[in-house]
C-alpha cells in the first residue's frame, strides 16, 4: 500500500510537472477544498486483515470524525479551439473505513483534451457525460447509473463519477446535436491483461433535440463492462406547464441469457418537477420533486432477512425545498423516501458563503425507517451494508468548501 | 372687450397646442428608454462586486446578447469559471463544465438574479420591456445629478416581476434611467438603484457603473462595472447555441 502510495505520489508529480511545463503554465489553476467535521452514531465494521473482506458489523456508539477532499485543477484555453482539464482529488482520511488505507488516497478526477474542428468536436480522457435529466433519479443516465437512493445529499455535486472515454459531438443546428462515445474495456492487469477484452468495450450514442417545447434526448449504451454484457436504451423528455418538467426511462437488454426478467428486473422511469419561485431579485424558493419508478420491482414491503435479500423497492421519491434568503445563505430541506416500506431520510443543510470562494456548512442527516427498511433509525446487523451504511441514524456535520 | 378675450385665447391655444402635441407620456418615455437600452447586438465584459458585512466578492464576466432575447453569459471568475448561461425568449440553458452537464430551465427561471446578485439576466441583455408589464404613471419632473429627469412610478400588472413597484428617473435626454426605488406591493422601499457613471456608444449614452444598494440590511450593496462594451457588431447566430454554450 505505501509503495503503491509512493508511485501514485510520484506518478502525480510528473503528471504536474508535465501539465505546467507543456502549457498550462499559461492556463488556469484552482484549488478545490472541502472539509467535514461529522458526528454520528454508527457501529464498529469488522474487516479481515489480510484480505480487506468485510465481515459484519459490532457494536453501535457515537463517532466524530474528520473527511474532506482538496481538489487541484489545471485548466488550459490553448488557442480557442482546444481545451484541457487534469484535476487530482486527495481525500483525507474518511469515515468510510478503507481497510490499511492509512494515507491519504488521491485520484485522479478529470483528465481530458477537447478539441473543436468545423462540424464537431472531440472530447478525449477521464471526464463526465451528463445523459438525461435528474439531480437524484435519472433513469437516462445509462452511462454512470443514476438510480440508487444511497447519495450523498451533503456533497456538492451528488452524481460525480468519471470514466476514460472518447467522445464525439456533432451539432445540428444551434439547439440539436448528436453525440458518440467509446469507452474502453475494463483493464486486469493483476490478471495479466494490461489491455481489456475488446469484445467487453462499451459504446453508444444519443441525439438531442427539441420538438415544438419539449426537449427530447434519445439514445443508446452497449454497456461491455458488465458482468453480462448489456443493451441499455433509453428516452428523456423535458418541458414546462408551470414547473419545469423532466421524464426519463430505460431498460437493459442483456446480451445473452434470459432478456424478460432482466428487462423485468431494470425498467425504469424517472421523473422531476421544478420551479423556482423568485420572491424578489434575490430571495427565492425552489421546489423540486423527483421520483424513480421501477413498475416491475416490489410493491409491497418485503422483511430482508440478509444483505443479499434487500429488496428494490418500486417506487423513490426525492423532494427538496431551498430558500435563498440573501446573496450569500442557503437554507435547505432535501429527502430520500421509500414509500412502499414506508422509510426515509432526511437531510437539512445550511449553506453561508461568507467570504469569496469560502462557504461554510452545516447538515443534519435524519434516518426513519424500522431495522430492515431501506433507510433505518438504527440498522439490522446482518443487513449492514458498508458502502451505505456508515450513518446509523443520525448524524451532524459541519465544515467549509474553499474554491481558489 | 369680448373680442380681445377670444383674440387672446386664441394666441394662448397656438401657444400651448405644440407642447400639449409633443408632450410625452409615462408610456412614451418608459418606450423609449426601453428602445434606447435595448440594443441589435451587444458583447461586453465587466464584473459584479457584491458587497456585504464580511467583505467583498467580486465575479466577473464576458456576454453576447442580440435583441431583447438572446444572450450568452461566461463567469471568468476562479470560483465559478467556465459556467455558462444561455438565455433564449423562452429558455434557459445552464453549463456546468466540471459535470459536463446541460440543464435546460424554462419558467421562473428566466427571472432570477445573475449570481444571487441583484442585477437580472434582462438587466445583462439590455432587452428590456417594461409596459407590457406595468402600469405607467408620470409624476413630474426632478433633477438628478443635475441633469432634469421624467419621474415615472410603475405599478405591476403582473406577479411574475421582481418588485411590484418601481419609481424611476429618466434623463430627459438620454433617456437612460439614472436612479431607481423598488418597493413592496405595500409600498415597504426593497433597494435603490443609481447609475454612477455612463459612456456614450453609438450615439447612445449607456450607464457602465451601476450601484444597487439593499435597504433591508446594513451596508449590503451590488456594483455591476461594464469594463469593455461594443454595440452593434456583427454576432454569429452561433454564438447563441448549444455548441457554444458547452464549449
Amino acid at each position: 500500500m505505501v509503495v503503491k502510495g509512493i508511485r501514485t505520489g510520484l506518478w502525480i508529480v510528473l503528471m504536474t510537472a508535465f501539465a505546467i511545463t507543456s502549457g498550462w503554465a499559461d492556463g488556469d489553476v484552482s484549488l478545490d477544498f472541502t472539509l467535514q467535521n461529522t458526528i454520528l452514531r454508527t457501529r464498529e465494521i469488522e474487516y479481515d486483515t489480510d484480505t480487506g473482506e468485510f465481515l459484519g458489523v459490532g457494536d453501535q456508539y457515537w463517532g466524530y470524525g474528520v473527511s474532506g477532499t482538496a481538489g487541484i485543477s489545471f485548466k488550459s484555453s490553448g488557442s480557442g479551439n482546444t481545451k484541457g482539464d487534469l484535476s487530482f482529488d486527495f481525500n483525507l482520511p474518511e469515515m468510510e473505513v478503507i481497510p490499511g488505507a492509512e494515507a491519504p488516497v488521491i485520484t485522479l478526477r478529470r483528465a481530458y483534451v477537447k478539441a473543436r474542428f468545423p462540424g464537431f468536436r472531440l472530447t478525449a480522457g477521464k471526464t463526465r457525460l451528463g445523459w438525461g435529466d435528474g439531480f437524484v433519479f435519472n433513469s437516462g443516465d445509462v452511462i454512470f447509473g443514476s438510480t440508487s437512493p444511497y447519495v450523498d445529499l451533503t456533497a456538492s455535486e451528488v452524481r460525480a463519477e468519471t470514466k476514460w472515454l472518447t467522445s464525439l459531438n456533432i451539432p445540428l443546428g444551434r439547439f440539436s446535436f448528436v453525440e458518440a462515445l467509446v469507452i474502453p474495456p475494463p483493464t486486469d492487469p493483476a490478471g495479466g491483461m494490461i489491455a481489456g477484452d475488446l469484445t467487453r468495450t462499451s459504446g453508444g450514442g444519443r441525439i438531442y433535440t427539441r420538438v415544438g417545447n419539449t426537449k427530447v434526448e434519445a439514445g443508446y449504451m452497449f454497456r461491455g463492462d458488465e458482468e453480462d454484457p448489456l443493451h441499455r436504451p433509453y428516452i428523456g423528455l423535458q418541458g414546462n406547464f408551470g414547473p419545469d418538467w423532466y421524464l426519463a426511462g430505460s431498460v437493459a437488454l442483456p446480451v445473452r441469457g434470459d432478456a424478460a426478467s432482466v428487462a423485468e428486473e431494470s425498467f425504469n422511469l424517472s421523473f422531476g418537477l421544478f420551479h423556482l419561485q423568485q420572491l424578489d431579485r434575490i430571495r427565492s424558493l425552489s421546489m423540486r420533486l423527483e421520483g424513480l419508478v421501477m413498475p416491475l420491482q416490489e410493491w409491497e414491503e418485503q422483511g430482508p432477512q440478509a444483505a443479499e435479500d434487500i429488496p428494490v423497492y418500486g417506487l423513490l421519491l426525492y423532494p427538496e425545498i431551498v430558500y435563498i434568503p440573501d446573496t450569500s445563505l442557503q437554507y435547505s430541506v432535501r429527502g430520500l423516501l421509500s414509500p412502499v416500506d414506508l422509510s426515509g431520510q432526511v437531510t437539512l443543510g445550511v449553506s453561508w458563503d461568507i467570504l469569496q470562494g469560502f462557504t461554510v456548512n452545516g447538515y443534519l442527516i435524519i434516518n426513519a425507517g424500522d431495522s430492515r427498511d431501506t433507510f433505518a433509525w438504527s440498522r439490522e446487523t446482518d443487513l449492514w451494508q458498508p458502502q451505505f451504511d456508515y450513518i446509523d441514524g443520525l448524524a451532524v456535520s459541519a465544515g467549509f468548501n474553499y474554491i481558489y | 372687450m369680448i373680442r380681445k378675450i377670444r383674440i387672446l385665447s386664441t394666441l394662448l391655444l397656438v401657444l400651448l397646442l405644440p407642447s400639449a402635441l409633443f408632450a410625452l407620456t409615462g408610456e412614451d418615455i418608459v418606450r423609449k428608454a426601453d428602445e434606447m437600452q435595448t440594443f441589435d447586438t451587444a458583447v461586453s465584459s465587466g464584473e459584479l462586486r457584491i458587497k456585504d458585512r464580511f467583505g467583498l466578492k467580486v465575479s466577473t464576466f464576458n456576454a453576447w446578447s442580440r435583441g431583447a432575447d438572446e444572450s450568452l453569459i461566461e463567469f471568468t471568475s476562479i470560483a465559478e469559471r467556465g459556467q455558462k448561461i444561455l438565455r433564449t425568449e423562452e429558455e434557459l440553458y445552464l453549463f456546468y463544465p466540471d459535470a459536463e452537464e446541460l440543464i435546460r430551465m424554462q419558467g421562473s427561471a428566466l427571472r432570477q438574479g445573475m449570481l444571487g446578485s441583484d442585477i437580472s439576466y434582462e438587466d445583462m441583455t439590455g432587452g428590456k420591456d417594461r409596459l407590457s408589464k406595468y402600469s405607467i404613471e408620470l409624476q413630474g419632473d426632478e433633477a438628478v445629478q443635475g441633469r432634469d429627469c421624467y419621474v415615472v412610478f410603475m405599478t405591476a400588472n403582473t406577479r411574475t416581476v421582481p418588485y411590484q413597484k418601481q419609481k424611476i428617473w429618466i434623463d430627459k435626454k438620454s433617456f437612460l434611467v439614472l436612479k431607481g426605488e423598488y418597493y413592496t406591493k405595500s409600498g415597504r422601499l426593497l433597494k435603490e438603484m443609481e447609475t454612477l457613471e455612463t459612456r456614450e456608444y453609438a450615439g447612445r449614452e449607456v450607464a457602465i457603473r451601476t450601484r444597487i444598494s439593499d435597504k433591508m440590511k446594513k451596508d449590503s450593496e451590488t456594483l455591476m462595472i461594464i469594463d469593455e462594451l461594443e454595440i452593434d457588431v456583427p454576432i454569429d447566430e452561433d454564438k447563441f447555441s448549444l455548441e457554444e454554450l458547452s464549449w
